[in-house]
């Protein structure tokens, strides 16, 4: 007969049980799931992605386009100083690094594909979409760029602008929410999750990037001026100082300017910051001034100060200074008598 | 072929290289080669007869035996596969992926596609790693400049002057590209695995992919536009046409190039060191392939497989549970065993890998065993031809 045990066979059996319960107290792990079910061809992959082939352009312009005859786009060349910005363009700030980047690049590669403007009645061409390239092509000094013409409505052209830069290079959350903002003033969309269905983003990105425009506005305006500078994470915290201190409103933002110096601030350093000078006050505003105890006729007989735990009495010249200390341990005696202390203090009190 | 050779002996000169023959690199005799080709030692001499392959024989006053290079083993397996008619059900794209860094990536690649080019596949193997271990792997040395190499009186092909990147427009700002032939490496000759090797400036491509992002343009279909474009035949000067098989070995990144690979393969291998974070890595892995199906409803099917495997130890076992569990469908049979001979095929048998230097070891073994596995996975082989051109065992 063998010994009291398992055989191999069914302690080895048994060893994938054991190891299921240790990893999964020891070590729970989180694993995504691989997808599942049939994958396209290649050539279907490169099929489906001809359509929007080298221009994004052509994938958002029908949207902006749509109800207008598409037959009236024009692709010519067009002189640089007749571009002008367009006004609905809500990017206010332009790297000069990736500006020179993508002149390099234009440089080397040539226009890959052309801006999209349309013609205004000055016969000057408005921007819809290229305004990073036309400033590129500035920069290495080139006089023309190729551009598609389209004619569009200022409503139009104004959706058209905002929707291509949605899409685009990275924009502030300032310059989002200033977009969603003129979509939902120009009535392109009445709802939050309307603009997220315009602009194809998230409904949380639209509230939080509007969030911004509830700052006061002398903050609006520093954005307008530097669009980076409150993320809508700082902007929360922002709101959060304001609601502590609604009387500090005008020292919280000047606080809020040194983001302009240290634009790469944390949440909690901004928070930090916004809060010192209220704490500073309450600090200052604690000394109590002296106060004076006067005699009948209305002249000063004490000067009494409090120093943290100490009561300084100044006993003013004329006053019998025993006899003032006498009533005042006296006084001090029948408020004592009011008093209970927690038995403990006593007991070390009158050991000394 | 030919300059591959000098190098070796004027390796064999510096006193570089221990120098099993006069040739400096491996070689094999029949039996060797029977192994490789896994048949037996007559049909080695009998296909190499009828091939008409030119086979030097053993110098000196002992038999003559035959003397097969490492060219001379993959013309056989050439002829071999002309002579049964062995022509796989369809062409595939192959990515093998490691997700995190020294799980043993390349050896696994240069193997692999060293093993299917003994098949009988026509091989195209191409790196994507700027540190191109790959193209080391294979016998080319990256960082060598044409002057050293003629100084050092290596062939020119011993340097590396292009890469993938040379072959595709966003690296030539749209000027004309290098033609195939000027990029194309044969380290085994003409039947062994193609390759498109890589040197350090390839992490360019990077930033040239992210210009395109940034221009609205689609980066990570580039590399998919490129393969169409190849596989297709329509450009003389891209033909990839008579390729089985496109291999690429992508580096533990999650960049543009290798989600490009990603997306144009059919089938990607992630080897797993058995330890948590490896598994950790499929799991991230799976996360970018699930991206990519909800994008464009394309991804390649994944396959894990365990190396440094030693299914005595604890954690492995934990590992391959957590792996298996989640991954039922990836996990393959076949692993690949920790053993030392790989690190001394990477100090020996410089510029093999060891599926050809070491073809009686057990990893090579394993990893001829691992190859199968995925052949039969890509489902290239009808049953019929299974047999005949697969008996590498």
């Amino acid at each position: 007969m063998t010994k009291h045990q398992q055989s191999e066979a069914d302690f080895n059996a048994s060893l994938g049980e054991r190891l299921r319960a240790t990893t999964r107290t020891a070590a729970p792990m989180h694993m995504n799931d691989l997808p599942s079910g049939p994958s396209k061809s290649l050539a279907d992959l490169l099929n489906d992605n001809q359509g929007g082939d080298p221009l994004p352009v052509r994938d958002e312009a029908p949207r902006a386009r749509s109800g207008q005859a598409n037959d009236t786009t024009i692709e010519r060349r067009i002189p640089l100083h007749l571009i002008v910005d367009s006004p609905y363009q809500p990017r206010k700030k332009y790297d000069e690094s990736e500006l020179q980047l993508l002149g390099e690049t234009l440089k080397g590669r040539g226009q890959d594909e052309p801006i999209t403007v349309r013609r205004l009645d000055s016969g000057k061409f408005e921007l819809i979409a290229g305004h990073r390239r036309v400033r590129a092509a500035r920069l290495i000094g080139w006089s023309e760029l190729d551009a598609r013409v389209v004619s569009l409505s200022d409503r139009e052209a104004c959706l058209a602008t905002l929707v291509h830069n949605e899409s685009n290079v990275k924009l502030s959350d300032y310059e989002r929410g200033l977009a969603y903002k003129t979509a939902l003033n120009e009535g392109y969309a009445s709802t939050q999750s309307e603009v997220a269905s315009v602009f194809g983003c998230t409904q949380a990105r639209v509230s939080q990037c509007l969030s911004l425009f509830d700052l006061p506005q002398p903050l609006l305006d520093l954005m307008a001026k530097y669009p980076e500078l409150i993320t809508y994470r700082k902007a929360r915290v922002i709101k959060e100082v304001l609601a502590k201190h609604p009387s500090g409103e005008e020292t919280i933002i000047q606080s809020v300017e040194v983001l302009i110096d240290k634009p790469h601030m944390d949440q909690s350093e901004l928070r930090a910051v916004l809060l010192k000078p209220f704490e500073a006050k309450r600090i200052r505003s604690k000394p109590p001034l002296p106060r004076t105890i006067s005699d009948k006729n209305g002249e000063s007989a004490f000067q009494v100060q409090v120093k943290s735990r100490d009561i300084l009495i100044q006993v003013q010249d004329g006053v019998d200074v025993e006899l003032a200390l006498q009533s005042a341990i006296t006084a001090l005696r029948q408020f004592a008598d009011t008093l209970e202390l927690p038995k403990k203090q006593k007991p070390v009190k009158s050991n000394e | 072929m030919f300059s591959l050779h000098s190098k070796h002996k004027l390796r064999d000169n510096c006193d570089i290289e221990t120098g099993e023959t006069d040739l400096g690199r491996k070689t094999f005799k029949v039996q060797g080669v029977a192994k490789l080709l896994g048949i037996s030692v007559d049909s080695v001499r009998r296909d190499a007869d009828e091939a008409g392959l030119q086979i030097e024989r053993q110098g000196g006053s002992g038999p003559k035996t035959r003397i097969f290079t490492v060219e001379n083993v993959f013309d056989l397996a050439a002829h071999r596969a002309r002579k049964y008619g062995f022509t796989p059900k369809t062409k595939r794209i192959l990515t093998v992926y490691a997700p995190k860094g020294g799980v043993g990536k390349t050896t696994i690649s240069s193997n692999i596609a060293c093993i299917l080019a003994l098949m009988g596949l026509r091989v195209l193997v191409i790196d994507l790693d700027f540190q191109a271990n790959l193209t080391i792997s294979f016998g080319y040395d990256p960082e060598l400049t044409p002057e050293e190499a003629t100084a050092a009186g290596l062939a020119q092909s011993t340097c590396v002057e292009h890469h993938l990147g040379h072959l595709l427009p966003q690296w030539q700002q749209n000027g004309t590209v290098q033609p195939l032939s000027k990029v194309l490496k044969k380290p085994f000759g003409e039947n062994g695995p193609h390759l498109i090797p890589s040197e350090v400036t390839l992490d360019r491509l990077e930033a040239l992919f992210t210009v395109d992002a940034i221009m609205g343009k689609k980066p990570e279909l580039a590399i998919a536009r490129w393969l169409d474009e190849g596989l297709s035949g329509r450009n003389v000067n891209l033909d990839l046409s008579q390729y089985d098989i496109v291999m690429f070995d992508a580096p533990p990144a999650k960049n543009q190039t290798t989600r490009g690979a990603l997306l144009a393969s059919d089938f990607a291998v992630a080897p797993v060191s058995m330890e948590r974070y490896s598994t950790k890595s499929v799991s991230y892995l799976a996360d970018v392939i699930g991206e990519m199906k909800n994008t464009h409803s394309k991804f390649p099917q994944l396959s894990v497989l365990g190396n440094f495997f030693d299914a005595k130890r604890v954690r492995v076992a934990a590992q391959v549970i957590a792996l298996t569990s989640k991954y039922p469908e990836a996990w393959m049979d076949n692993q690949i065993s920790t053993s030392e001979e790989f690190k001394k095929v990477l100090d020996e048998d410089d510029g093999l890998p060891l599926a050809l230097a070491r073809p009686t070891s057990s990893p090579a073994e394993e990893l001829r065993a691992a190859t199968r596995e995925l052949v039969e996975r890509m489902g290239m082989l009808s049953s019929g031809t299974q047999k005949d051109g697969m008996r590498a065992t």
